[in-house]
């Protein structure tokens, strides 16, 4: 498991020690945000989640329950997390693409990130269930940088 | 992928598109002329005006050498797609065999063969490991999971047994109702049950306030 995915780890466990200490070491690496493990657990997610019945009402009512389970005060916007995810279902709605388009980067692994620690709740996974899921989504990471 | 690759990537799809069109157009030059000698050849049957021998003949050569050149394009689409393929793997289909020729049928629409809408997104965010965001993205998701409603994922981590909102009623019969809810329901539920009581709250006061002698 490389350092990316064990911050993403750290982080889905709320394991707030590990997570505090590699964030110093990001920092001093000069390292940003793990974009890559992110997008990718996040699509694993969404495919393993609602990839059989790809349905409209369901990702309406997951985005619903994700704000409230989220928000203390934090801001998960409700068309761009829907947006997201309709994209990766290639649920190509009227405004998907557009809305998708103008993310940034950064932008999307936020909401995906948020998205991910919802989806990964449900799942209730064991540790090695989630170290599974995390590298089978790290492998999907290297495939597409050439690794 | 770096953001440079990305780019090569993009025009390289669209340099793919275009010879799928130009395959397409050749394919469809060739069959308007092969229809176009045929009906030539039905018109002047049996004449020998060399002339009109000649003007057939062209129209013969016209459509097979479209036919090649509706080859040669789609020949240069597979190669480049296997090209695309080898520096960013999975980013478009693999085709059929070197030299087939797309035909109009085959692309539902001319210019609209991009990858999955799926892909394309995918592609965006696991194309470049780190953002250049100073983690600023990444402390804002360490803050939103803080106050999340669970405990987490495998093993819930356990709270601290802070209870904000219980009424701090300086009756020992007070605490011990307290400490009897958070035992039973846990901490959560104690803290639903404080806010269902606050609701209802208000409505006993004025009901009390009601009942109180006047004047």
């Amino acid at each position: 498991m490389d350092e990316n995915t064990k911050l993403l780890r750290a982080l889905l466990m709320q394991d707030w020690d590990t997570y505090n200490e590699m964030v110093a070491d990001f920092e001093r690496q000069g390292k940003g945000t793990p974009v890559a493990i992110i997008g990718a657990a996040f699509h694993l997610a969404v495919l393993k989640r609602f990839g059989d019945k790809r349905d409209v009402g369901d990702v309406i009512r997951f985005v619903a329950e994700a704000r409230t389970f989220l928000s203390e005060g934090r801001d998960l916007p409700a068309k761009e997390a829907e947006a997201v995810i309709f994209a990766t279902l290639d649920l190509d709605l009227p405004g998907v693409e557009d809305v998708v388009d103008r993310l940034e980067v950064g932008e999307i692994a936020e909401i995906e990130g948020q998205l991910l620690f919802k989806l990964v709740t449900d799942e209730r996974y064991t540790d090695q269930e989630l170290d599974e899921f995390l590298l089978k989504a790290q492998a999907l990471t290297e495939q597409w940088q050439g690794q | 992928m770096t953001g440079g690759m990305q780019d090569v990537v993009r025009q390289l799809c669209t340099s793919i598109e275009q010879f799928d069109q130009a395959a397409v157009i050749a394919s469809q030059a060739q069959a308007a002329a092969d229809a176009a000698a045929a009906r030539y050849s039905d018109v002047l049957k049996g004449t020998s005006d060399p002339l009109a021998n000649g003007a057939r003949s062209e129209a013969e050569i016209a459509a097979a050498k479209a036919g090649k050149t509706a080859k040669l394009f789609a020949q240069a689409a597979t190669a480049l797609t296997k090209y695309v393929n080898h520096i960013a793997p999975g980013t478009l289909p693999n085709r059929a065999a070197p030299g087939s020729s797309p035909s109009g049928e085959q692309l539902p629409e001319v210019g609209t063969r991009r990858p999955p809408l799926s892909r394309r997104f995918l592609g965006r965010t696991v194309s470049v490991k780190n953002s250049d965001d100073g983690l600023q993205h990444l402390k804002k998701l360490g803050d939103a999971f803080k106050d999340a409603g669970s405990g987490g994922t495998a093993q819930p981590r356990p709270t601290e047994p802070v209870i904000r909102s219980v009424p701090q009623d300086s009756t020992a019969g007070s605490t011990l109702l307290a400490a009897l809810t958070i035992a039973l329901v846990g901490v959560k539920g104690a803290e639903v049950l404080v806010k269902l009581r606050k609701k209802s709250q208000p409505q006993k006061d004025a009901s009390e306030e009601n009942r109180k002698p006047h004047g």
